[in-house]
């Protein structure tokens, strides 16, 4: 990206602007794991529980009552997963990822199946997950998910039959980094995270010669030897390709700390970082490249904002007054196509006009030379501490007004499954916090996303230009309080819970 | 990849089984959903006033087994949402006439509902009866 003024070596691009090792907090020293975050059986012990879960939760898909407020694989995908995770990446950083059971199996697979191929060229991209995660976001809504039993235990088991697939396949760990779309979400949202796996100290690694972090610990070459075949891994590096001493941000990590388990100077940790800080800078880092000009991370953030707007629209009233509407409109009486319409308008056509409309204003006011493309691919990565925060906002809602629920439907299932009520009666009249108090909590997650856009706006504006900046960041920070308004009148409408677009 | 120890092989067999057998129970033992209304059973549920908002309701259930009205039973109403998450109000209904039994159910949140029949008839047998309950309004 070559916006006016910019300069790729100016103090300001990523490497420098990330703060001195020596004044960053290190949590796993905090936490007393620098060591045993190193040994193997560490992301194991974190990837077990949530396997024997998962298993739980697929059995009660399949097995259990099919109404989704009694059924654990309903209540645990979309109101405490859901909700966790997004705590989890405001308050520490990419944890599911880090303990993803998916994961697990993938390991277990591969030793049966080690993989051959390498990922496409083509494909080493966003584009496949940007189009997974509208899949997944249109899926949610077509097929009812969050009311939907069956219907989620059928996805949790199509995930683990997808990372095996593709994993087995394809080398590395190309399921995560280029087809899931929970990390992709995951992989944003870490961004807004205050931590960050990195080097401890840079002046050990620019000593390094043998690249652990990436390359992995492959078994002693026996001597004298004549034989070149790769050498048996004992531990692999980071296998979504960031090179530690080069990786600058949470993008793309999935805190699996391969890299710190491979290190032989023990120099990688979890270190503190501020949040959105790696969305400000520009140029090339490992593993991603230049963010500012990948239309694909692009894409990812645009679907990652207005995806969250869309998904918390498409539970108030308003939203099944319009399908009835465009229903009564066009002749329709089913649903696909009217959703079809709805995401193509939520997702496509309003994004398009929105941004191209303040990129068309910020180049019209700085006489900038670049294309709108460009201005837009350079500011699209500002929406994403707003869309976060209407993704906390949304989760938290139903994190928080029902995460007692889980207590009762757990006793529920013990008293079926073994006939006694071993974990106690269950306790129907346990719910959550009042809605008055979750909506105040709403309204503060979505002003720290706001806040947070503006930052990366201002950041972003002024490394282009000190000149410009105010003229250029204008527009921009209208297009977030246009979002923060959308937001806030979604958030402020009565949740109605539907899965009847149609009135049927 | 470095051999692994008999004794870790054990121990990871060991954690296998318990985890298939936990899986096999939860599968097993899911299944005993509530018993379902008997095929003779006939049940009818009206709400007042309609269209329903949230608030409370006057539910009114009449049962009947062979067209003969049901007397005696206990009934209790169970209103859910259809999204996880959501805390249940129920309602415990008295009998207002042979076979058929009222009380006031609370709808706490605009959508879709179910509602859930928990019958215990006088001889003994439980059985349960959901129905939908789409479009709750806004006041």
């Amino acid at each position: 990206m070559t916006l006016p003024g910019i300069d790729a070596h100016s103090p300001s691009s990523s490497q420098q602007s990330v703060p001195a090792s020596k004044q960053r907090r290190d949590a796993l020293r905090i936490l007393g794991l620098s060591r045993i975050s190193r040994s193997r059986c560490f992301r194991t012990a974190l990837q077990a529980p949530l396997l024997l879960v998962s298993l739980l939760m697929v059995a009660h898909a399949f097995g259990g009552p099919q109404w989704a407020p009694k059924n654990l694989a309903t209540l645990l995908t979309w109101v405490h997963f859901r909700g966790l995770v997004v705590l989890a990446l405001l308050f520490a950083g990419n944890l599911f990822c880090m303990a993803c059971p998916f994961v697990l199996v993938r390991d277990l697979a591969r030793r049966l199946h080690p993989p051959r191929w390498k990922w496409p060229k083509v494909l080493r991209n966003k584009w496949p997950a940007v189009f997974l995660f509208a899949t997944v976001l249109f899926s949610y809504e077509l097929f009812d998910l969050w009311s939907n039993p069956l219907g989620t235990g059928v996805l949790i088991v199509l995930y683990f039959v997808a990372i095996v697939v593709v994993d087995i396949s394809f080398e590395r760990a190309t399921f995560c980094k280029y087809v899931c779309p929970v990390g992709q979400f995951n992989f944003l949202s870490s961004l807004l995270s205050p931590w960050e796996v990195a080097v401890r100290d840079p002046d050990t690694c620019a000593n390094c010669r043998t690249k652990e972090c990436i390359l992995g610990t492959t078994a002693p070459r026996p001597e004298p030897s004549v034989d070149f075949q790769p050498l048996p891994i004992l531990q692999r590096g980071c296998e979504l390709g960031l090179y530690l001493p080069r990786k600058s941000g949470n993008m793309d990590c999935t805190f699996c700390l391969d890299c710190a388990a491979a290190c032989p100077h023990d120099n990688i940790g979890i270190l503190s970082q501020m949040p959105a800080e790696h969305l400000t800078t520009s140029g090339v880092r490992s593993g991603i490249g230049a963010p500012e000009r990948r239309r694909d991370l692009a894409a990812l953030s645009v679907l990652f904002c207005f995806g969250a707007i869309l998904n918390a629209f498409a539970m108030i009233q308003p939203v099944y007054a319009l399908e009835s509407y465009v229903a009564t409109w066009l002749h329709w009486n089913v649903e696909w196509p009217i959703l079809t319409l709805l995401f193509l308008f939520g997702l496509v056509i309003i994004p398009a006009v929105m941004l191209g409309t303040t990129a068309s204003v910020c180049k019209a006011l700085t006489h900038s030379p670049l294309h709108l493309s460009d201005i837009v691919c350079s500011y699209a990565r500002s929406l994403v501490p707003m869309g976060f925060g209407i993704w906390l906002a949304h989760y938290g809602f139903h994190f928080f007004t029902g995460i007692l629920t889980v207590i009762p439907v757990t006793q529920a299932a013990v008293a079926s499954t073994f006939g006694a009520a071993y974990l106690g009666r269950p306790a129907w009249q346990l719910g959550g916090l009042p809605e008055r108090v979750v909506y105040v909590l709403e309204l503060g997650f979505l002003g720290l996303g706001f806040i947070g856009s503006c930052l990366v706006v201002h950041g972003i504006s002024h490394q282009v230009s000190q000149q410009l900046a105010a003229k250029m960041g204008a527009p921009w920070y209208a297009l977030q309080v246009l979002l923060l308004l959308s937001a806030w009148w979604i958030m402020s409408q009565p949740m109605e819970m539907r899965g009847t677009f149609l009135g049927g | 990849m470095t051999p692994r120890s008999p004794r870790r092989k054990r121990t990871v067999h060991r954690h296998g089984t318990i985890l298939v057998l936990a899986v096999a129970i939860v599968v097993q033992g899911g299944c005993q959903t509530p018993p379902q209304k008997p095929a003779t059973a006939g049940v009818t549920v009206t709400f007042n006033p309609l269209p329903l908002s949230v608030g409370d309701a006057q539910v009114t259930v009449t049962l009947t087994d062979e067209s003969q009205a049901v007397s005696g039973a206990t009934v209790e109403v169970e209103g859910n949402m259809n999204h996880a998450g959501m805390k249940p109000t129920f309602a415990t209904l008295t009998e207002v006439a042979p076979g058929s039994y009222r009380g006031t159910l609370s709808f706490t949140m605009a959508g879709d509902w179910f509602v859930l029949v928990n019958v215990v008839e006088a001889n003994g047998k439980r059985w349960t009866h959901s129905i939908e309950v789409p479009g709750v309004r806004v006041p």
